[in-house]
């Protein structure tokens, strides 16, 4: 008889923050940061965590107002059932396109860098059902096991890093600034928009959590841009001006571990940290998307639609780009601007309407004396 | 979860029925060792070693051959090593390569499509050494069956790294150093070269080779090989290795000589160890590069007799050695500045990193400053002990010797 | 303290013969059944009816002296009834535990089955159960299953008299209750359950004995039975209560506010809640100063014993890259003269190794252990030389197995072998992206199951610092000054769940 009814606590919520910020950015980030900052990325990511850190007050501020209602609860009862709706709906679309999009990509890198005979749809399916299944298990599980994968995580994290110390130079980081401030900000965006514009889903999930506070929020933010900066730091440094060759740097410097050429080779174990933190970035998303979708829906139980979204998500990951380099001008160009009205402008919206309508009831109230 | 049974089974059964694509059981494997490239007329001509397994794993006595070579040809390296499925019975499985000999000539009219392959194939990973062959073929160097390891591309690899750490002029070119030298701004590459020695080459290839005791054909490290861009043109000499090796900041260990006094006799020194900073500064509007080595060093050898208790004899040795490798420094940068004109030292990037302002306006013609760039040297060594013997045993004898007469 | 619910609802009657034939109908004239009419004074016919395995005959004897004692005196005393009430004969009878008084057919069949003996008089419609049991049992001895080197070696027996006697020797604190229950319709199987006040979470102990009050079984012959029927969720293959044969545990676990319920019968005692860390903890850890390094060996145990065929698997047919060469090579060469693929023999080997464990255990122990010793070795080798299986496929299931093995109890040691199969039929099919599933598949249903309310991967999540002091690692126990609660609830203030009935209907409606 768990008395813990269907929420997480404050420490958990934390943990899928960090677990969900990650996600796949480590994978992906490194590449396409350095393709407009070169290797003045770590300042961008710097710049990318404090205007995520901003950001996420913003969403803990509305939910503040709001402790019990999800996003779709919220726009419904500010913005009216149709209009409400719809808000809801560009909402969800953009939940869903990251769970597509993730699919995809992290087939992709499998299929790539591991097993290139395997059709990237297996992948896609394969993580599509334990996806589900995570989710149907529900959020207390996800936050229960987030707990031991995040102890997992920094292990090997740590390890990683350690073990690449002697690989690392330093001067790799010269000269810095040079490339311009203009570049610099379109990484930051870039930054913005894989991990912290996403974290608009967690307004699904924040009903959920005992007692959500900013320091949760804003510590798992944190926590889990410092993963990301110190991964694309040590590929700066490790790699250098090799960089621009590699699909996948953090995987290429998983390669490069050699101690004594006796610990060699282990890249495919910290392979496991990119599987985890992706499954939780997929998980949060599905959980919010079908979550949301059941709340429009007015559904009694949100696990009846996992299996026909999850389906939906897979056979929509084959299709969303049609070769690589239609998705890398997507993900630099298109996808900022995606993020950055889901996760900015639409809570800015709520919030004035909030506002809005707080006013308009003082003034009737005023009236009415 | 028992209404989902039906779906689960039927799942599960898909997947086996399906297949696993990505399945490579090992006895489907030719794990390849080492590759040497060769082109001639346009079309790359590809050797690979592979293990033979149940060779090297022998517990038989015989001798069998643990690795066998197989080859084909084709327009660009990938044909041709998917040509060389049609005469072997396994695919080829390049994970575990340990070394790539590239032949002299192919070196000569550019290496970037190699390069190319390299980076793109995702079973190579960066940790295997590319040679050049010299005066020999590419295919000659991997033939050559070796005496004390089995396989002769294991063999290539291990020599590198030994010799690397013990003898100044060797240096092994990792395929990302390699990329790094070669596609950076303000740097250009170096390769180590190889050649066969021996009275007789020809039969290097077969089991007679490893039956005799000497005069039996071998593999040897020979110096770098320059490059500009992607293409070869000119090869250093053992001095000039080994002074490119100090200014990179490579050398862990190495041995060298100095004349004695008053005689035309030796004094073998033995660096221990050395440590070269670079810096890149812009005075007077003329670029500067200024080289700082400072090594600690044995004395090896004294073929003189000197009597190494005085201090002053071994300020003096550490004088002499400091003067000798500063020459061989200033004689390198100059030779490569004039002759060859490629910044194989990365001075460039140097000057990347440290006046970025400046870079900017040289780096499209960075080949030419560099001819006429300024470099100041300066070296400081440390003799730190004389060995195991303070005093010569040479001095004892040249007393012995005057006392008798 | 006989309480059941039985359909037969018939009464005795007063009259002496038919009570006898309705006995003896019900219990079918079987060869066990005594029945005994005598006389008492004064001239009333009685009848004594017991089984007569199950009484102390030397009882039995001396309460028909007193009762004849009785009786006597009390003809003398009152001349006009000469049979006192029965419950004169209650008060007075000088036997240890008190007679009851019994009037239907049902509570006289459970009487004389439990070993009492049932006393009637001519003219009365009710008759006396006196206690007199005395049943064949087992001496205590050395447990069987989880040995130990040094501690207690006595083991509970199937007697749940003297195994509730062995617990109350270890804790002699008055807050040590026992309730029993009679489970199981046919079989009236007697299940104590013991707990001390105070410290085991009250909550839980009234959900237990809710769930025992509810089982609806034929009969109950081991703990497994109960367990299945009590615990959290039945879909899963992990155990949710942990058994035990030896006193010490299960003192231990009752310090630690552990319920533990004592199956008549069986010497295995269940205690639950029971959490993942139980099943790796052993009470050998408290009994030399190793501070966990065993406990850590063993948690390392469990994940080789699960992952090692499936890696191993990915390794050499996926992943080929991430073997150092020298190995790489030499199974490729053991390779060259093996028929099957990685799988195959994998499976082959595992299945083998599954065989032999089911035959060692019905094996005679005077052959035993040489035919498994030599089994093995010849098997193993045979194989390898018929070129059946690799060499190195034989080290790796021969691993799994040891690890295996040191896991303290054998509960856990079935869902690991079951999901070992599909570990390795995940790593035939996707290499290390399939293990890797897994273990989230795995990890995730681990978190999702509870033991009686208390999340089942308690202490590792939710994580509370203070209980890793005795979780994988043993402090000292000069630093374990605190009270270990990973076996209370957590209360949250936030809608509470009070009953079982709110709960199962939460249960069912939300899936998390």
């Amino acid at each position: 008889m768990s008395d813990l009814v269907n929420k997480i606590n404050q420490f958990q919520f934390m943990l899928l923050i960090s677990l969900f910020t990650v996600g796949n950015s480590i994978l992906l980030l490194p590449e396409l940061l350095y393709r407009t900052a070169y290797h003045d990325s770590w300042l961008a990511i710097i710049i990318g965590i404090g205007a995520s850190l901003l950001i996420n007050m913003l969403l803990l501020k509305l939910s503040q107002f709001y402790p019990d209602l999800t996003w779709v609860e919220i726009s419904e009862k500010l913005l009216g059932k149709w209009f409400g709706g719809l808000v809801s709906v560009f909402m969800l679309f953009y939940l869903l396109y990251g769970v597509t999009v993730l699919l995809f990509l992290s087939g992709q890198f499998i299929n790539i860098e591991i097993m290139p005979e395997t059709p990237l749809v297996a992948f896609s399916i394969t993580m599509a059902v334990i996806m589900v299944f995570g989710v149907r298990l529900g959020l207390v599980t996800l936050g229960r096991a987030a707990e031991i994968f995040f102890m997992l995580v920094t292990l090997l994290f740590i390890l990683l890093l350690a073990l690449l110390v002697p690989q690392m130079e330093l001067t790799n980081i010269k000269p810095v600034l040079e490339t311009p401030i203009k570049n610099i900000i379109h990484a930051s965006f870039v930054y913005f928009s894989i991990s912290g514009g996403p974290l608009v889903c967690f307004l699904m999930i924040l009903p959920n959590t005992l007692r959500p506070n900013f320091k949760s929020f804003q510590l798992g933010s944190l926590i889990g841009g410092l993963f990301i900066f110190l991964t694309t730091l040590t590929c700066i440094l490790v790699l250098g001006p090799n960089m621009q060759f590699e699909t996948y740097p953090s995987y290429s410097i998983a390669k490069k571990v050699n101690v004594e050429d006796f610990i060699t080779r282990i890249e495919l174990i910290f392979a496991v940290i990119w599987f985890v933190t992706i499954y939780y970035k997929l998980a949060l998303y599905f959980y919010a998307t079908i979550k949301g979708f059941s709340d429009l829906f007015k559904l009694s139980k949100f696990t009846s639609i996992s299996l026909p979204i999850a389906i939906i998500a897979v056979v929509l990951s084959t299709v969303i780009f049609p070769d690589t380099a239609y998705e890398s001008m997507w993900l630099l160009t298109i996808y900022p601007f995606y993020s950055f009205t889901a996760g900015v402008i639409l809570p800015i919206l709520l919030l004035c309407a909030h506002f809005i309508k707080a006013v308009v009831s003082k003034l009737m109230v005023k009236e009415s004396r | 979860m028992m209404k989902y049974s039906k779906i689960i089974i039927s799942f599960a059964m898909l997947l086996y029925i399906t297949g696993c694509w990505s399945r490579h059981e090992l006895n489907e494997l030719n794990i390849t060792l080492g590759l040497a490239i060769d082109k001639l007329n346009g079309r790359y001509y590809v050797s690979a070693q592979v293990v033979v397994p149940d060779a090297l794993v022998a517990k038989k006595s015989d001798f069998h051959l643990p690795a066998t070579t197989v080859e084909a040809s084709g327009a660009t390296l990938q044909e041709a090593i998917k040509r060389i499925t049609t005469t072997t019975s396994r695919r080829i499985y390049l994970a575990h390569l340990r070394t790539v000999i590239i032949s002299e000539e192919l070196a000569k009219s550019g290496i970037r499509d190699i390069l190319d392959f390299f980076s793109r194939n995702n079973q190579i990973r960066p940790d295997f050494y590319i040679v050049i062959a010299k005066d020999v073929s590419a295919q000659q160097v991997l033939s050559v069956i070796p005496r004390i390891e089995k396989v002769p591309s294991q063999r290539l690899y291990r020599t590198l790294q030994n010799s690397e750490k013990e003898w100044g002029p060797t240096t092994g070119v990792y395929l990302d150093k390699l990329i790094l030298g070669m596609t950076n701004q303000g740097s250009e590459a170096v390769l180590t070269g190889v050649t066969v020695i021996g009275n007789d080459a020809s039969s290097a290839g077969s089991k007679s080779n490893v039956e005799r005791m000497e005069g039996a054909a071998a593999i040897q490290l020979r110096n770098l090989a320059v490059f500009k861009k992607d293409r070869l043109v000119g090869w250093l000499n053992e001095d000039q290795s080994k002074a490119y090796n100090y200014i990179m900041n490579n050398i862990q260990k190495t041995s060298g000589h100095l004349p004695c006094l008053n005689s035309d006799r030796l004094i073998g020194i033995d660096i221990m160890k050395s440590n070269t900073h670079v810096r890149a500064f812009v005075k007077n509007k003329r670029p500067i590069i200024h080289i700082q080595v400072n090594f600690f060093a044995n004395v090896s050898e004294v073929q003189c007799p000197m009597n190494l208790n005085q201090e002053t004899q071994l300020k003096q040795i550490e004088g002499e050695a400091e003067k000798k490798l500063k020459e061989i420094i200033v004689d390198t940068i100059d030779e490569v500045q004039k002759k060859y004109r490629t910044d194989i030292f990365r001075f460039g990037h140097k000057f990347h990193q440290s006046v970025p302002t400046y870079w900017i306006s040289v780096k499209d013609h960075w080949n030419r400053v560099f001819e006429t760039l300024q470099v100041e040297v300066s070296v400081d060594g440390k003799i730190v002990n004389t060995g195991s013997d303070r005093n010569s045993v040479i001095n004892k004898l040249e007393q012995k010797e005057e006392s008798a007469e | 303290m006989l309480s059941f619910e039985e359909t037969n609802h018939d009464k005795l009657t007063a009259d002496l013969s038919t009570n006898v034939q309705q006995i003896k109908a019900h219990l079918g004239n079987s060869s066990d059944v005594t029945i005994r009419e005598f006389t008492v004074p004064i001239n009333r016919g009685a009848v004594i009816v017991y089984l007569n395995n199950l009484v102390n005959k030397e009882l039995v004897h001396s309460i028909m002296k007193s009762i004849f004692e009785l009786l006597k005196t009390y003809s003398e005393k009152n001349t006009k009834i000469n049979i006192p009430s029965l419950s004169y004969i209650c008060k007075n009878l000088l036997v240890v535990s008190e007679p009851i008084i019994i009037s239907e057919l049902s509570e006289l069949h459970n009487a004389i089955l439990s070993g009492h003996t049932f006393l009637h008089f001519d003219g009365m419609a009710e008759g006396l159960a006196i206690d007199t049991a005395k049943i064949e049992k087992r001496n205590v001895t050395v447990p069987v299953s989880q040995n130990v080197i040094r501690g207690p070696q006595e083991a509970f027996t199937e007697s749940s008299e003297t195994n509730l006697s062995l617990i109350r020797k270890k804790i002699k604190n008055q807050n040590l209750w026992c309730e029993s229950k009679f489970i199981g319709d046919i079989s009236k199987t007697k299940i104590e359950v013991m707990f001390i006040k105070g410290i085991a979470d009250e909550k839980i102990i009234h959900s237990i004995l809710k769930r025992l009050d509810s089982i609806k079984i034929e009969g109950v012959f081991e703990g497994n039975y109960i367990e299945e029927l009590i615990q959290d969720n039945n879909n899963t293959l992990f155990p949710t209560v942990y058994n035990t044969e030896r006193p010490d545990v299960v003192a231990a676990a009752l310090l630690e506010g552990r319920v533990s319920i004592i199956v008549d019968g069986t010497p295995f005692v269940l205690l639950a809640p029971a959490l993942f860390t139980t099943f790796i903890q052993s009470a050998e850890d408290y009994y030399h100063k190793d501070y966990g390094f065993t406990r850590l060996l063993r948690f390392f145990a469990f994940f080789i014993t699960l992952l090692s065929p499936s890696i191993f698997i990915s390794l050499v047919t996926y992943h080929q890259e991430m073997l150092p060469t020298p190995l790489l090579i030499n199974l490729a060469s053991q390779r060259e003269s093996t028929p099957f693929p990685a799988y195959i023999e994998a499976l082959f080997l595992e299945t083998v190794f599954e065989l032999l464990r089911e035959a060692s255990i019905r094996m005679p122990k005077a052959i035993g252990s040489p035919i498994s010793i030599v089994g093995a070795l010849i098997l193993g080798q045979s194989a390898v030389e018929a070129g059946l299986v690799s060499t190195g496929m034989v080290i790796v299931v021969a691993l799994t197995a040891i690890s295996g093995f040191t896991l303290p109890s054998v509960e856990i040691g079935i869902p690991i072998r079951i999901l070992r199969f599909i570990f390795m039929g995940a790593a035939a099919v996707f290499g290390f992206f399939g293990v890797m599933a897994m273990i989230i598949v795995t990890i995730l249903h681990l978190c999702h199951l509870e033991s009686f309310g208390i999340p089942y991967m308690s202490p590792f999540a939710p994580f509370k610092l203070k209980s890793q002091k005795d979780n994988l690692i043993r402090m000292p126990w000069w630093r374990m000054h605190y009270k270990p609660d990973s076996y209370r609830r957590q209360y949250i203030t936030e809608k509470k769940i009070n009953t079982e009935e709110e709960y199962i209907k939460h249960r069912k409606e939300s899936p998390s």
